[in-house]
Order: structure tokens, then C-alpha cells, then sequence
């Protein structure tokens, strides 16, 4: 009985892990009232690789909507991302993609 | 005061006079604070809606995130004890260019810690209307010295990444 049951859990959970890596994970960057902006342009640039005008585009996208999705992609890569947003003080968080 | 660069290796803050000086060295005291909110703002969750995630995040990420910080803060508070008084009165700090990431940081820090005690509103940060209180009053004036000199060093971050 017990090892009826907990095959199909650890199905679920193998399911459940596949569907977490294979989807695609949105990078939020979220306005703050302190980060100056071209400091935050400045960080696009370095941490994306983004040319200026792109990265100004997400700066003002971020000033005036209050967030801007930055990047898309695995989650591993996406969290090492947030991870180098927070290291410089920029409010960055994880999505789901759709 | 100005901010200036008189060699590729360095930048300096000169011609500072006492009442300056004194604000700078107030950044190791403005830097820390054990309020809840600041710890929020410099360690956020990144994610709202699934705690386990958020768990690891916090076991395996915030610590590294609190070194970075950390290391950072010690090399301005070390800069800070090497301010030298020139001609009349007036006070010169170099800043080793290897340093400079550590100061862009340190003072961003300090101003979003700042900000995350006090919540200041739009009107404050932008100067339309001050604050009542004395020590909000003070330490909103802060923010905006600390922003002064940090815009001047992003100025010269930015300029190199655009060079490079």
C-alpha cells in the first residue's frame, strides 16, 4: 500500500520540478524612490550587456510604470540575475512567465 | 568641495570643509540599522508567491548578499581614515580608483537605508516640502549629499563603461 502510494508522489514531484525548470522566468526590476537614474541605466548596461538606449528604455519603463521585465528565461540564469540586482541595491524580483 | 580626478588611479573629494567632513564620517553610524524595514529593502524576497523558493533564497543567497555588503562598507570606513587636512582649513580624501565600486555602493546603501527608516514621501525626496522632525530633516539632507557625490562617481563609473 505505502509503496502504491508513494510512487505517483514522487511522480508528481518530478512532474512538478520539470514544469518549474522548463518555464520561462520574468525579471522584474521595480522602481525605488532612491536609486538615481542613470545609476540604474548604468547597472542594465553592466549586468545585461544592454546598449544605452535600451537600457534607458527599461529605466524609464521602471520610473514611470513602476517596473520593467528586463529578461526572460530559465530560472537558474534568471536568479543569478536578481542575485546581481540585489548585490547593487536595485528591487528585482522572480515571475512565472506566461 | 569638489570632486575631482587628478590621476587615473584616483578620485578626491577636495576642498571639504569641517561641517562636510563631519558628514561623511557620519556613514558607519547611518549605514547600520537593525530596523525591519531595512533589512526588507536591502535583502528583498524575490519571490511573493512561493514560500519554498523564497526559503532557499534566504538560506543560500542573503548571507553572500550581507558579505558583499559588508566587504564594501569596510573599505569606504577605512578611506574615511584617511582624510587629510589642506591649506586653510580645507580637507582632501582620495579615493584609490580600485575603491570606487565600494563607495558607489556604500553610499547607495546608506542613502536606501535612510530612506527605509524615515519613508520619506515624493514631496520630501524632492526638496518641495521638508521635514517637521529634526532628525528626518538631517538625515533627508543626507540623502541628498550622499546622492551629490554618488552621482559624481556613477559620472565617472558610467564614462569608463562607455570608454571600455
Amino acid at each position: 500500500m505505502t509503496g502504491m502510494i508513494d510512487t505517483p508522489l514522487v511522480l508528481e514531484n518530478e512532474t512538478d520540478t520539470e514544469e518549474l525548470l522548463a518555464t520561462p522566468w520574468n525579471v522584474i526590476v521595480h522602481n525605488d524612490p532612491v536609486n538615481m537614474m542613470h545609476y540604474v541605466t548604468m547597472i542594465l548596461m553592466r549586468i545585461f550587456g544592454f546598449p544605452q538606449q535600451k537600457a534607458e528604455r527599461h529605466m524609464m519603463e521602471v520610473h514611470k510604470l513602476g517596473k520593467s521585465v528586463v529578461w526572460t528565461g530559465e530560472r537558474e540564469k534568471a536568479e543569478l540575475y536578481v542575485q546581481q540586482l540585489h548585490e547593487v541595491l536595485l528591487q528585482a524580483t522572480l515571475e512565472k512567465g506566461s | 568641495m569638489k570632486i575631482i580626478r587628478p590621476h587615473p588611479d584616483r578620485i578626491e573629494l577636495a576642498e571639504m570643509e569641517p561641517f562636510l567632513v563631519s558628514l561623511l564620517q557620519q556613514l558607519p553610524e547611518k549605514l547600520q540599522s537593525d530596523e525591519p524595514q531595512v533589512k526588507a529593502r536591502l535583502f528583498p524576497n524575490p519571490y511573493h508567491d512561493n514560500e519554498e523558493l523564497a526559503c532557499d533564497w534566504r538560506e543560500h543567497v542573503t548571507p553572500s548578499l550581507a558579505e558583499h555588503f559588508q566587504s564594501a562598507s569596510e573599505i569606504v570606513f577605512k578611506d574615511l581614515q584617511t582624510i587629510r587636512l589642506e591649506k586653510a582649513g580645507h580637507y582632501t580624501l582620495s579615493i584609490p580608483h580600485e575603491h570606487l565600486s565600494a563607495w558607489i555602493h556604500t553610499l547607495n546603501q546608506t542613502r536606501i537605508t535612510l530612506n527605509a527608516i524615515h519613508d520619506f514621501s515624493e514631496d520630501e525626496m524632492e526638496l518641495r516640502k521638508l521635514p517637521g522632525e529634526a532628525t528626518r530633516c538631517m538625515d533627508l539632507y543626507l540623502i541628498n549629499f550622499y546622492g551629490a557625490i554618488l552621482s559624481a562617481l556613477v559620472s565617472i563609473a558610467q564614462g569608463e563603461s562607455a570608454e571600455s
